[in-house]
């Protein structure tokens, strides 16, 4: 049969925009078996922020504004507010500048640059501090804590500014370059724009990131929000004032995150169609430029890879010489391995309902409710355990100082990484597939259990295997909230470093840079495909932004 | 006694309806082909007879179950509606026998019911197959067993043979048909090509800004259609002015036969196979003006003279036209009674 030409009627056989299956869902009433659990997942991920501002007014608006109202509160924010803009600054010169050098250049050796560049991903920066304290004594507490935290966040620019020199359309260049303009002129015209939306959002998770940190500042013994915070819940029984300085940092690391999800938006709409189908035409370095490159990649890839080994070789030397203790060693990384194991299974068990929630229902109040799933990547570890040591004391007895209150720290912390990779992973299941197993006579509960879940098993477990890596490493709710008696790998480096015990703490570091370094490894490549669309980015480690 | 009834039904996604009152009625054991534009709703109305979607108002009855009505939305799992989506939508995880037996339940003794299945669609042995494994037809024929095998009272396929290659289509189309006809399901196939509807189902609904506008089988549809829309989505169409006095009308194309006695001016639809070329001096004149050669068959446009100039006619002849050459002078004759739309 002929179709006339000029027939209007199946010109075009796309479905119209109001029959989209997609569309249709967000007027969808998620089921209860979703719903219920997810609630769940949500109260406990909000649970340390209410009870933090609970728990400072304790004694009443008044006692908490006299704390807030001092000269030191003021004093310390000051000094943590000046850490991180100094680590933020120094961590976009040097993560652009390596990042351009690795991608836009004909540097020697530069795909092997790249992959070295992003190395110090896999050093925890609590190991860093120590690293640098045992090597150097005495280390200034504020330029020390500096350059450790830049040495380790730089790679929070570097991986998304290289992925945009790397996407960025060549066009834009060309056509600047064929308009009159020179190659450097270009490059501050065209290039920097480019990569300004990418180089923000790394910027504002370095400066989360330095906000949070309660390692480096604790072992090099700078007085920021963090360490005080510590101290002070030690040295005294009234948590009012930790906790009022709790809500002082949590306030800074939420103006931080709101920035970061504004910078995300914009970076978004910066990005150009679907990628550069041509590379790059390098730009030829002369040979001075390639000797003042190299020399400047072998001086932050000596800081941040060189010292940590060579410093590590020397204690571990110099410390089984006097006889490694093989027993505390295989209990504490048994005791870590447990913990990290009991961890990853609660994060996940309460991120698969929130994730499957997120990808397949768009109402209002999954939104909210994924949103609330989001707090802790906002709240510093030390925020969350110093509020969990609180409700735990006064609420729940039975689990303070034993493995289900830290497993349920565990969780809050790492909840928005693996509600992420739910998210991500679910997504990419096609929605039809549920509604056949639906018309095939199964309910929504089997649907999930049947269907769902092994689609979106592989990155679901992925997931799971990245919380597990990362709760190894965790140190501040581990110090604060582990059972009596239990020491895992990262409190024993804590502790030995503490004392000044170098060369015992030096296995310990290095058995955590190889736990560090397995998920960049590891998952790294997969994580590349699916990022981005998976939320804020979490304190799932540092190597989250490596889209 | 399966049936489908649907009353009234009525579907909006926030914005205009996408159904609008729409009624249908499939008999048991029936073939219905769905047929209208992109966007027409088609799709939709397959997913709230599926249950995907509630519908806002309306109700609908399968086997004499109400399934939905004012208040009362069953869940698609309880409705036993075999659902063929559009790209087969297979399983990924499991095997052709795991897709096909995925709505057996627990039950044992599935595997009997697996292999006459795969029999029944012609994919007996390729039971441990993976879908990647599978030609694009494959996965279809595989996504109807799965859809077949808890014996569903309904059976909806949603355009399952649009992503297919046009030769493999025409098998798979035939081969569904044959399935559909030896399990006696009462199936409802939506899609926009009107040749699929035509040339596969029993009862041919056309659908229209979210409700049917006509149900027919496929030869009274097309050799009557209800309004001069259907008319020309349903085939090609010579539509010509006449005045009509009974059975007759006068038209361009000389005295037409119409089906039924009507009087007053209106249009009439001629199909281009019901005209035949004769030569100059018997017929009607007309003058050839092009000749398009499709393989089977060919069209012949001509010019004949109306009272307001000249009126284009598209004749439809079998094999090459190389007895015509434009330009040429003949004469055309209409075959067969005509339908007759008085003019609004």
């Amino acid at each position: 049969m002929v179709a006339l030409p000029a027939d209007p009627i199946d010109a075009d056989p796309a479905r119209a925009s109001g029959e989209s299956p997609g569309g249709a869902r967000r007027h969808k009433r998620p089921p209860a078996v979703l719903v219920v659990p997810a609630l769940v997942a949500a109260a406990i991920a909000v649970l340390p922020l209410a009870y933090l501002v609970v728990r400072s007014l304790d004694r009443g608006p008044v006692e908490l504004f006299e704390i807030l109202w001092r000269d030191r509160t003021l004093r310390l924010t000051m000094r943590s507010l000046s850490l991180t803009a100094a680590v933020t600054a120094l961590s976009l010169v040097v993560g652009v500048t390596l990042a351009w050098l690795t991608t836009r250049t004909t540097l020697p050796g530069r795909t092997g640059w790249a992959v070295v560049a992003a190395l110090p991903l896999a050093v925890p920066s609590y190991v860093a501090a120590y690293v640098w304290i045992a090597a150097f004594p005495r280390l200034d507490p504020f330029l020390g804590s500096v350059l450790v935290l830049t040495l380790c966040c730089y790679p929070y620019v570097l991986l998304p500014v290289a992925a945009m020199l790397h996407r960025a359309d060549p066009a834009l260049e060309e056509v600047a370059r064929s308009l009159g303009r020179g190659q450097w002129q270009v490059f501050a015209t065209v290039t920097l724009r480019q990569v300004r939306p990418a180089a923000a959002a790394g910027a504002l998770l370095v400066a989360l990131y330095t906000m949070s940190d309660f390692g480096v500042p604790a072992i090099l013994r700078l007085d920021v929000l963090t360490r005080d915070i510590f101290i002070s819940y030690r040295s005294s029984f009234d948590g009012t004032r930790p906790a009022a300085l709790g809500l002082v940092l949590v306030a800074l690391t939420l103006v931080i995150v709101w920035g970061e999800g504004r910078s995300r938006g914009r970076a978004a709409q910066a990005r150009i169609g679907s990628g550069a189908a041509r590379r790059h035409q390098p730009i030829v370095l002369s040979r001075w430029a390639s000797v003042a490159a190299l020399g400047w990649l072998c001086a932050v890839a000596g800081l941040a890879l060189g010292v940590p080994i060579v410093s590590l070789a020397y204690w571990i030397a110099r410390g089984s010489s006097a006889g490694l203790d093989l027993g505390a060693l295989g209990s504490a990384a048994a005791s870590t391995v447990s913990v990290a194991a009991l961890g990853a299974l609660l994060t996940t068990a309460l991120a698969v309902p929130v994730g499957v929630l997120a990808a397949r229902y768009r109402t209002s109040g999954v939104r909210l409710l994924e949103q609330a799933s989001y707090a802790g990547h906002a709240l510093p570890g030390l925020v969350v355990a110093l509020s969990l040591v609180f409700f735990g004391v006064r609420y729940a007895q039975p689990i303070y100082q034993r493995t289900p209150l830290l497993v349920l720290a565990y969780a809050v912390l790492f909840l928005p990484a693996a509600v992420g990779a739910v998210r991500a992973s679910v997504s990419q299941a096609p929605p039809v597939l549920e509604e056949m197993a639906r018309s095939l006579g199964r309910s929504p509960g089997r649907v999930l259990r049947d269907v769902t879940l092994p689609l979106a098993g592989p990155g679901v477990a992925a997931g799971a295997a990245l919380v597990f890596l990362t709760v190894m490493k965790e140190l501040p709710a581990t110090l604060l909230l582990r059972p009596t008696g239990m020491e895992t790998l990262a409190t024993r480096l804590w502790a030995n470093t503490e004392v000044g015990s170098y060369a015992a703490a030096a296995p310990y570091g290095a058995l955590l840079i190889l736990l560090a370094a397995l998920p960049t490894f590891l998952l790294g490549y997969r994580r590349r495909s699916t990022t981005l669309r998976t939320g804020p980015v979490s304190r799932l480690d540092r190597a989250e932004v490596a889209t | 006694m399966s049936e489908l009834v649907v009353e009234g039904l009525v579907k909006s996604f926030g914005g205009p309806r996408v159904l609008d009152g729409l009624d249908l009625t499939v008999p048991a054991g029936a073939l219905a082909a769905v047929l209208g534009p992109s966007g027409c709703g088609k799709t939709t109305l397959l997913r709230v007879v599926a249950g995907f979607e509630p519908a806002d108002s309306g109700t609908i009855v399968i086997e004499g179950t109400k399934v939905a009505a004012a208040g009362r939305h069953v869940p698609p799992e309880r409705r036993r509606v075999g659902v063929v989506p559009q790209e087969g939508a297979l399983f990924p995880h499991l095997t052709v026998a795991g897709n096909v037996g995925f709505g057996l339940g627990g039950r044992r003794k599935n595997s009997a019911r697996i292999d006459e299945l795969l029999e029944l669609v012609g994919l007996a042995g390729f039971a441990n197959r993976m879908p990647y494994e599978l030609s694009g037809g494959q996965q279809q024929r595989v996504a109807l067993a799965r859809a077949l095998a808890p014996g569903p009272a309904l059976v909806l396929l949603d355009e399952p043979f649009s992503a297919l290659d046009t030769g493999l289509r025409a098998a798979v189309r035939e081969d569904v048909r044959t399935a559909l006809r030896a399990t006696g399901a009462t199936a409802v196939l939506v899609t926009h090509d009107q040749e699929e509807a035509l040339s596969m189902a029993d009862l041919v609904a056309v659908m229209d800004g979210g409700r049917i506008a006509q149900v027919a089988s496929p030869g009274e549809l097309y050799a009557a259609p209800v309004d001069l829309g259907v008319a020309t989505f349903v085939g090609d169409a010579v539509v010509l002015d006449v005045v009509a006095s009974g059975t007759r009308a006068d038209s361009a194309l000389g005295p037409l036969v119409l089906r039924e006695a009507v009087h007053g001016t209106g249009r009439v639809v001629v199909r281009p196979e019901q005209i035949t070329l004769t030569d100059a001096g018997s017929g009607i004149p007309a003058t050839v003006t092009a000749t398009v050669f499709y393989g089977h068959d060919a069209l012949v446009r001509v010019d004949v003279a109306g009272s307001d100039g000249p009126v284009p006619v598209a004749i439809r002849r079998l094999g090459a036209p190389t007895d015509v050459s434009i330009g040429e002078n003949v004469g055309v004759q209409v075959v067969g009674p005509v339908s007759f739309y008085p003019t609004a």
